[in-house]
């Protein structure tokens, strides 16, 4: 080991930080707005009960417990948990006179928000002036134009848990990126009976209340500038010695990402890029094995030629998440090769871990 | 679209043993018993008055074109009733049909309302037609889609004019009858609602 090894540890190198520069969120066509309450706290269980004597029918209840689970299982985030419990504090009623509009055929109220919420739904064969509601669940055999109880329960869960309805194109092409919207559909359009948040209802959630772990997928409805730092052990080294090089991934730190900015994100592909001093094209020399800090990808390494060094996170192509590089920076070797053909560039991936 | 993992069903049937258990009502469709005391009545709207030659005029503070009671128990939720949108054409103002909306802590869900829920709108092809809300809220942007009349469920939707600005004004479709949606986004982030008028283009 050289003296300049001994100072390893005050020769840590941390990359300037790349962040590209339209970094705000789009309002339109994006996530769906918020809606005006105040918002559940993260990871909480919110009960109800069915109102007294505003009891939805067997098969409308059995559906709305349906969509508290579709909700459980598709809010990709820290959003409050629905669920039925006999003592529950919010309710959900059925009936005429429910307190929704004149054409709402199930609505959600937030007053009462944080504590708890309230959701009604209309009944079956209500006459509205736009029609007779049928909810599919009430109906042997189910016909066109009916609602799907889970669909709308589904909807109104999304109100509970924050969202307003999704901006949609003018086309409404983009429909089905979200379950809570203001136009509902009935059986046979496309979504009807859609029982998963759609990808830009899950990214608003995910603004709203975070990402489960740092290795969860970021919904494809975002598009979230990323940093890359990357750091090494030594700049300075003698060849034959082994140097470490640490590249942390992290959502960039912008206002508009919500609880999302400055996340570290795990467990995605980052790989190290070396070129001789000058020179302007990079080579890709290595994907970084996971390291066991969230967000960090390390390799141990062995240069024989001085060159610069640059981390590159590559952009997934199933979440919405950019592209990020490092700032560039040079380990110096020693002693080593002067002219080609040198001896090649070596990895040790012996230290490689993953994330438990 | 339906499918669920073992897992979730299975934790499914436990809540649905619960929520049977925990349940004795039959859950008629009767009207709602002992809280409930809105407005709406089964078959009719309280919507302000639209017709084709009827001038109305914006209604004061605190009513709106969805109109609920407000005589509830305190213990009972109450609809925070949106913003009333009327269409402006030369002097004349016609209050939309609200369908679904979020507005203040309240969020309601609606189909596509159909010209057979609305008043029609005699009109000249190409005119100029305005929307205005009433001054519980400002227009942030705004959506003008249509369908024709006879297209009831909505199947073809087709984009007419849309801005991110608070004047929502726009031609008149091409001669013909139709169904004319405005979603119209509140200003100071306070919401969003959908508002028809059916239209007569001639």
């Amino acid at each position: 080991m050289t003296s300049t090894l001994l100072r390893r540890a005050a020769a840590s190198v941390v990359a300037a930080l790349l962040v590209l520069q339209s970094a705000s969120l789009a309002i339109a066509h994006s996530s769906d707005p918020p809606i005006a309450w105040p918002l559940f706290s993260a990871d909480d269980v919110l009960q109800f009960r069915w109102m007294e004597g505003e009891v939805p029918p067997l098969k409308m209840r059995i559906a709305i417990v349906a969509a508290t689970a579709d909700a459980a299982a598709s809010t990709a985030s820290r959003a409050a948990t629905i669920a039925f419990a006999a003592g529950g504090s919010s309710t959900i009623e059925y009936g005429a006179n429910v307190f929704c509009g004149a054409s709402g055929l199930a609505c959600a109220d937030g007053w009462h928000a944080p504590n708890h919420f309230h959701v009604a739904f209309r009944t079956h064969g209500y006459q509205f002036d736009w029609g007779r509601l049928q909810w599919c669940q009430m109906q042997t055999p189910i016909a066109n134009g009916c609602y799907d109880v889970e669909n709308i329960a589904l909807d109104e869960f999304g109100h509970v848990l924050g969202l307003g309805h999704h901006v949609n194109f003018s086309d409404e092409s983009d429909y089905l990126d979200a379950i809570v919207q203001t136009v509902s559909r009935a059986r046979p359009k496309a979504g009807w009976n859609a029982d998963a948040f759609g990808r830009c209802d899950v990214s608003k959630l995910q603004l709203r209340y975070d990402m489960v772990n740092s290795a969860r997928r970021y919904s494809t409805c975002l598009d979230l500038a990323t940093t890359l730092s990357l750091a090494v052990t030594d700049t300075s080294i003698r060849i034959g010695d082994t140097v470490t090089f640490t590249a942390t991934v992290r959502v960039a730190d912008v206002a508009a990402y919500e609880r999302l900015r400055t996340n570290f994100v795990s467990q995605r592909k980052v790989v190290l890029e070396r070129r001789i001093p000058g020179a302007a094209a990079w080579t890709t020399v290595a994907t970084l094995p996971f390291g066991s800090a969230s967000g960090t990808y390390v390799i141990n390494a062995s240069p024989t030629l001085t060159y610069e060094w640059r981390g590159y996170f590559l952009k997934p192509a199933d979440e919405g998440l950019r592209a990020s590089s490092s700032a560039p920076f040079t380990v110096t070797v020693a002693g080593g090769c002067s002219s080609p053909p040198c001896p090649q560039f070596s990895m040790d991936k012996s230290q490689q871990r993953r994330e438990p | 679209m339906k499918s669920h993992s073992p897992s979730i069903i299975g934790g499914m049937l436990l809540v649905i043993g619960g929520v049977l258990g925990a349940c004795s009502s039959p859950g008629s469709a009767g009207p709602a018993t002992g809280g409930s005391s809105s407005a709406v009545s089964e078959g009719s709207s309280s919507t302000v008055a639209t017709s084709a030659t009827a001038l109305v005029t914006t209604p004061p503070a605190g009513t709106s074109s969805s109109q609920v009671g407000s005589d509830e128990p305190s213990n009972h939720p109450t609809m925070s009733e949106a913003p009333a949108a009327f269409l402006v054409l030369g002097g004349n103002r016609f209050a939309g049909e609200v369908g679904g909306f979020t507005f203040g802590t309240s969020g309601q869900d609606a189909p596509w309302l159909p010209a057979s829920a609305l008043d029609r709108i005699d009109l000249a092809a190409g005119s100029k037609v305005r929307v205005e809300l009433d001054g519980r809220a400002a227009i942030a942007a705004w959506t003008a889609r249509i369908a024709t009349a006879a297209d009831t469920t909505a199947d073809n939707v087709t984009g007419l004019a849309e801005d991110d600005g608070p004047t929502a004004e726009f031609a008149a479709p091409a001669k013909g009858d139709w169904v004319l949606s405005l979603t119209i986004t509140y200003g100071e982030g306070r919401g969003s609602g959908a508002y028809y008028w059916e239209l007569g283009v001639r």
